[in-house]
C-alpha cells in the first residue's frame, strides 16, 4: 500500500517562497494498494492536482471509480470539490464518506455550490455520478480496502477519524479531532492501534500558541501521545500551519523526534512513501 | 494613493513553485492613500497575508472598510483568517452587492459558517457592519470616493472606481466581456441566444463601466484567460487582456494592471502574457502591468506615493 500527499498544509493554503519545501496546498492524500484500488482523502486545494493526474488513469473518459473519505467540512478539505475535474465528466462515479452534526453530508456540501460563492451553483450540475455517505462508527465497504471510521468532536464540527488496511497493512489518518484537556481521545487511541503509519495534526508548538487558541487544531505533543500510546510504528505530522514556512517546520519536526520513542517524519507535498 | 496586491489569482488558491513569482493567493487588493488611510477590496487568501502583515507591525486596525466585488469563494475565502477579525477593537465594515430578498449579513454568515471555518462570524471578536452597495449610487469609505458600476458576472458582481490623492484607480473584476452572453442568476452551460431586452441590458452594462473609468490613472481588470481559453470557456464570466484593451481604448485610461489570473496560468506563461500584452498596451498608448503578489503601485503622481516596489508579503 503507498500514499501519496497531494496536499499537507492546514487551514488555508501558503503560497510563496517560504512555503516550496513542504507545499501550500490544503488536505489531499492518495492510497494506493498493491492490488491497483485506489481512494481520497480530503478535497483540499491539493485534491486539484490528484483530480488532474486521474484523467489518465480512466477519469478523462468517464470511467473512473473513486471514493473519497473526508475528515471534515472545513473549506481546508473540501475547498477543491468544486475543482476536482472528474466530477464534470460523466461516466465517473465518486462516493464521498464523512459526517456533520446533523447527518445530512449532503445539504452541508451542497452550500459549497450555493449560487451566492460558486458558479456551478448545485452539486447537480455536475456530470458524474456522485454519491455523498453520512458514515457512522465503524467498518465501511469499500473496495479494496479494510476501512473503519470514528466520528470526534472538532471545533462547532464533527470530525472523523479514519483507519485503513490493505495488503497487510495499516494506516490512520487523525487529522481533524480535539483531544481533551487530560490527554489523547481513548478511542481515537485504539482506533489508531499498532498501524503501520499514523498521520496525525501537528499543527502547532502549544495549545497556547495565538493561532491554536482561535483556530483549533493539534500540537506536535499531542500528537507524539497519540502515536506512542498507541504504539504505532511511524508518525507523520501533517495539517501545517499556514504561518509556518519550510524553517519552521523543520525546526518542528526536531522538536518530535526529540519527544517521541517512534520514529517521526514530516509529510511533503508531492512524495510518496511505501507503507 | 498605491494600490498593493496581496492576491493576484483567480478560482482558487495555487501555491508552489511554478506560480511562486506572480503569487498563489487570491483576490485582494489594498489601496492606500498618502496619509496611511486604507480600503480593501476582496477577501481571498491575500487577505489573510494582509492581516498577518499588519499583525506583524502591530497596527492598529481600527475601523476596516472591506469592498467585496462578488460572494465567490475566491473572494471570500480568507475573512475569517484576516487578524483584525479577532480583535475586539476592530471594525469590520463590508460593503457589498446584496442580492435580491437575501440580506448581505446572512450571505456573510453563511460563508463564515462552522462546518467551513473553524470560528463563524458570530463567534469573532470584532465587530461588523453590512453596507448594501447600490450600483450607480456613489459613497465614501474612508479617505476615499467609491462609484460602484454593475459587472457582468454569474448570480452578479460589482466593480468600484475609487477616487482620492486627486487621483483614481478602478477595480474591474470579476467580469466577462459584454458581447456574447448575458449572465444572470442561473447556470449557464453555454452561451444562451440573447433577446433584444439581452443584448440592450449588455449595452448598458458596458456603458456605464465606460463612463465610471473615463480618465482613471490606473485600471484593475478580470484578464483571466488568454484568447484561447476564453473561446473554450466563454461562459465562466472572465475576460482576457485584450478585451480589457478594447474596453479601455480612447477613454483616457493611462494604466491597465492584468489581475486575477487564471490558475493553470504558471509563472512561464504569465511572463508570455506580460510581454505580449506591455507590446500591445504601448502600441494603443495604455501602460500594462501584469498584477504580482507583494507589488505595490504608485496611483497618479509617482513622486507623492513613491515608487513601484514589492512589499514582503509574510
Amino acid at each position: 500500500m503507498k500514499v501519496r500527499f497531494w496536499g499537507v498544509r492546514g487551514f488555508f493554503p501558503a503560497a510563496g517562497a517560504d512555503y516550496l519545501r513542504y507545499g501550500g496546498n490544503t488536505a489531499a492524500l492518495e492510497v494506493i494498494a498493491d492490488s491497483g484500488a485506489r481512494l481520497a482523502i480530503d478535497f483540499g486545494t491539493g485534491a486539484v492536482g490528484l483530480g488532474r493526474a486521474l484523467l489518465g488513469a480512466g477519469f478523462g473518459v468517464g470511467k473512473g471509480v473513486l471514493s473519497v473519505l473526508l475528515s471534515h467540512t472545513h473549506l481546508d478539505h473540501t475547498a477543491a470539490m468544486p475543482f476536482f475535474v472528474p466530477v464534470f465528466i460523466p461516466g465517473n462515479r465518486i462516493d464521498v464518506y464523512g459526517a456533520v452534526d446533523n447527518n445530512k453530508l449532503h445539504d452541508v456540501l451542497e452550500l459549497l455550490f450555493d449560487p451566492h460563492v460558486c458558479p456551478i451553483n448545485s452539486q447537480k450540475n455536475l456530470n458524474a455520478s456522485i454519491t455523498i455517505h453520512d458514515v457512522v462508527d465503524g467498518p465501511l465497504a469499500i473496495d479494496g480496502f479494510a476501512v473503519r471510521a470514528l466520528r470526534v468532536p472538532h471545533g462547532h464540527a464533527t470530525g472523523v477519524v479514519w483507519r485503513i488496511e490493505a495488503d497487510g497493512k495499516s494506516i490512520a489518518v487523525v487529522t481533524a479531532i480535539d483531544h481533551p484537556a487530560s490527554g489523547p481521545l481513548p478511542a481515537a487511541i485504539e482506533l489508531a492501534q499498532g498501524v503501520d503509519l499514523l498521520l496525525h495534526d501537528g499543527a502547532w508548538r502549544s495549545t497556547s500558541d495565538h493561532y491554536a487558541r482561535r483556530w483549533g487544531g493539534a500540537t506536535v505533543s499531542t500528537a507524539v501521545a497519540v502515536a506512542v500510546r498507541a504504539g504505532v510504528k511511524r508518525l507523520m505530522l501533517t495539517h501545517h500551519a499556514p504561518q509556518h514556512t519550510d524553517r519552521d517546520l523543520d525546526a518542528l519536526l526536531a522538536e518530535a523526534q526529540a519527544l517521541s520513542s517512534v520514529p517521526v517524519w514530516s509529510a511533503m507535498e508531492g512524495e510518496t512513501i511505501e507503507v | 494613493m498605491q494600490a498593493i496586491f496581496w492576491g493576484v489569482r483567480g478560482s482558487y488558491p495555487t501555491p508552489g513553485p511554478e506560480t511562486v513569482r506572480y503569487g498563489g493567493n487570491t483576490s485582494c487588493v489594498e489601496i492606500a492613500s498618502r496619509s496611511g488611510e486604507r480600503i480593501v477590496i476582496d477577501a481571498g487568501t491575500g487577505l489573510a497575508r494582509l492581516g498577518e502583515w499588519l499583525a506583524q507591525r502591530q497596527l492598529d486596525t481600527g475601523r476596516f472598510d472591506l469592498l467585496l466585488s462578488h460572494m465567490h469563494w475566491d473572494h471570500v475565502q480568507g475573512l475569517p483568517f484576516f487578524a483584525p477579525c479577532h480583535q475586539g477593537k476592530a471594525q469590520l465594515a463590508i460593503h457589498a452587492l446584496r442580492p435580491d430578498v437575501v440580506k448581505l449579513r446572512d450571505i456573510v454568515r453563511g460563508v463564515a459558517r462552522h462546518e467551513f471555518f473553524p470560528v463563524a462570524l458570530d463567534d469573532m471578536a470584532a465587530s461588523f457592519e453590512f453596507h448594501e452597495v447600490h450600483p450607480g449610487r456613489r459613497f465614501r469609505a474612508s479617505a476615499f470616493a467609491i462609484r460602484p458600476f454593475r459587472l457582468n458576472h454569474p448570480f452578479g458582481a460589482v466593480g468600484y472606481r475609487i477616487d482620492g490623492d486627486n487621483s483614481s484607480c478602478a477595480y474591474v473584476c470579476d467580469t466577462a466581456p459584454f458581447n456574447l452572453l448575458l449572465h444572470k442568476k442561473h447556470f449557464l452551460k453555454g452561451p444562451e441566444p440573447l433577446s433584444t431586452t439581452d443584448r440592450r441590458q449588455l449595452q448598458n452594462l458596458r456603458a456605464s463601466l465606460v463612463q465610471a473609468v473615463q480618465g482613471c490613472d490606473t485600471v484593475i481588470y478580470d484578464t483571466h484567460y488568454t484568447q484561447d481559453e476564453y473561446a473554450r470557456f466563454p461562459h465562466y464570466g472572465h475576460s482576457t487582456p485584450d478585451h480589457a484593451l478594447d474596453l479601455l481604448h480612447g477613454q483616457g485610461v493611462r494604466r491597465l494592471v492584468l489581475f486575477h489570473h487564471a490558475p493553470n496560468h504558471t509563472d512561464a506563461m504569465m511572463d508570455e502574457i506580460d510581454a505580449q500584452y506591455r507590446h500591445k498596451g504601448e502600441q494603443l498608448g495604455i501602460e500594462v502591468v501584469t498584477a504580482r503578489e507583494g507589488l505595490a503601485l504608485p496611483i497618479g503622481n509617482a513622486a507623492s506615493s513613491g515608487p513601484m516596489h514589492l512589499v514582503a508579503v509574510p
